[in-house]
């Protein structure tokens, strides 16, 4: 939590304290949203556990070709189903955190509506707790790419509202012998859909 | 440019310090399937787990007609398979499985993570 805390502060200081500095038209922007993500397909986080609800930071840099760069840090929760326990094993509260920096391209529709599209990388920490076991937890990392677009309404000014829809495929470390249930653990796809609301500076 | 610059610098270094973290972790996971053989057991008493140490780390009930599907997190060490009840035998797809002696438990050894019994017979 700390070492986020503290690159998001480097961030906020790199991003703010160059925009005065540089008569530049990069434009910059923080948000924060509301997500539910649901993973899809044939693996474990579909099958075995509810979808996930969670919330989410983010920072966008603009240029003024309409090409920008955007970091989002979110905090995704589920539960198990109650009949899938047996084979998400004796784990409870399994938690995603999940890193995504892309490349946006921003669309001008109208004076009040602004389409952007995302694409780009997304690092993952998965954790679970042992249930049998206190303060102890199942961790994993993965890795993988998203894809995104997002319609922005204008409020007034530098206020803006959002919808975010999101694919992102995750790529974990659990290990089997068998590469089916190896796959079964390991590999994701996440769907998601997020309300937010955007500050411009 | 100079800020999106700064900013790519920034990342680059920011997924350098995550990568090295990736590595290292390996989690691996036991699944066992099969069928349980017996007489005279109460079913919802009846509980099969999978243990890493100490821990229970997978636990379930039988399906109609004593089939099986038990998945959890575990160690690189092997893993146990516990029982509620007696096993009188047990055959597998995999050699170097041993029946404690209280006859309650069968020891997986090292290397072993997917398990498919043909059967586990119970005293009961």
């Amino acid at each position: 939590m700390r070492i986020f805390t503290f690159l998001f502060l480097v961030f906020s200081i790199t991003v703010f304290s160059q925009k005065n500095r540089n008569q530049l038209d990069v434009v910059s922007n923080i948000e924060a949203k509301v997500i539910a993500m649901k993973p899809i397909g044939n693996n474990s986080l579909a099958k075995n556990l509810m979808p996930f609800y969670g919330f989410s930071f983010g920072g966008n840099l603009m240029t003024p070709i309409n090409f920008g760069i955007g970091l989002d840090y979110s905090q995704l929760f589920s539960n198990v189903h109650y009949n899938q326990k047996n084979l998400y094993g004796n784990l409870g509260s399994p938690r995603i955190t999940q890193i995504d920096a892309f490349l946006t391209h921003r669309e001008n529709i109208s004076e009040d509506f602004t389409v952007e599209e995302m694409a780009g990388f997304s690092f993952y920490r998965y954790s679970s707790l042992y249930i049998d076991e206190k303060n102890r937890s199942l961790k994993d990392q993965a890795m993988g790419f998203n894809l995104g677009g997002k319609a922005i309404y204008t409020l007034d000014g530098p206020q803006q509202v959002f919808v975010a829809a999101k694919i992102n495929f995750y790529y974990g470390n659990t290990y089997n012998e068998n590469p089916e249930i190896k796959k079964y653990y390991s590999n994701s796809t996440f769907l998601s859909l997020s309300l937010g609301y955007r500050y411009n500076f | 440019m100079k800020l999106n610059l700064q900013f790519i610098a920034f990342l680059s270094a920011f997924f350098w310090i995550v990568s090295c973290r990736t590595e290292s972790q390996e989690n691996p996971r036991a699944y066992v399937e099969g069928k349980i053989i017996y007489s005279s057991i109460d079913t919802n008493l009846y509980r099969l787990k999978i243990l890493s140490g100490s821990t229970i780390v997978a636990e379930t009930t039988l399906e109609t007609g004593g089939s099986f599907k038990l998945s959890g997190p575990v160690s690189n060490d092997g893993f146990t398979i516990a029982s509620t009840e007696k096993i009188k035998s047990f055959s597998a797809d995999k050699t170097g499985l041993t029946l404690s002696k209280d006859a309650l438990q069968i020891n997986i050894p090292k290397g072993i993570t997917y398990l498919k019994f043909n059967e586990i017979v119970l005293e009961k």
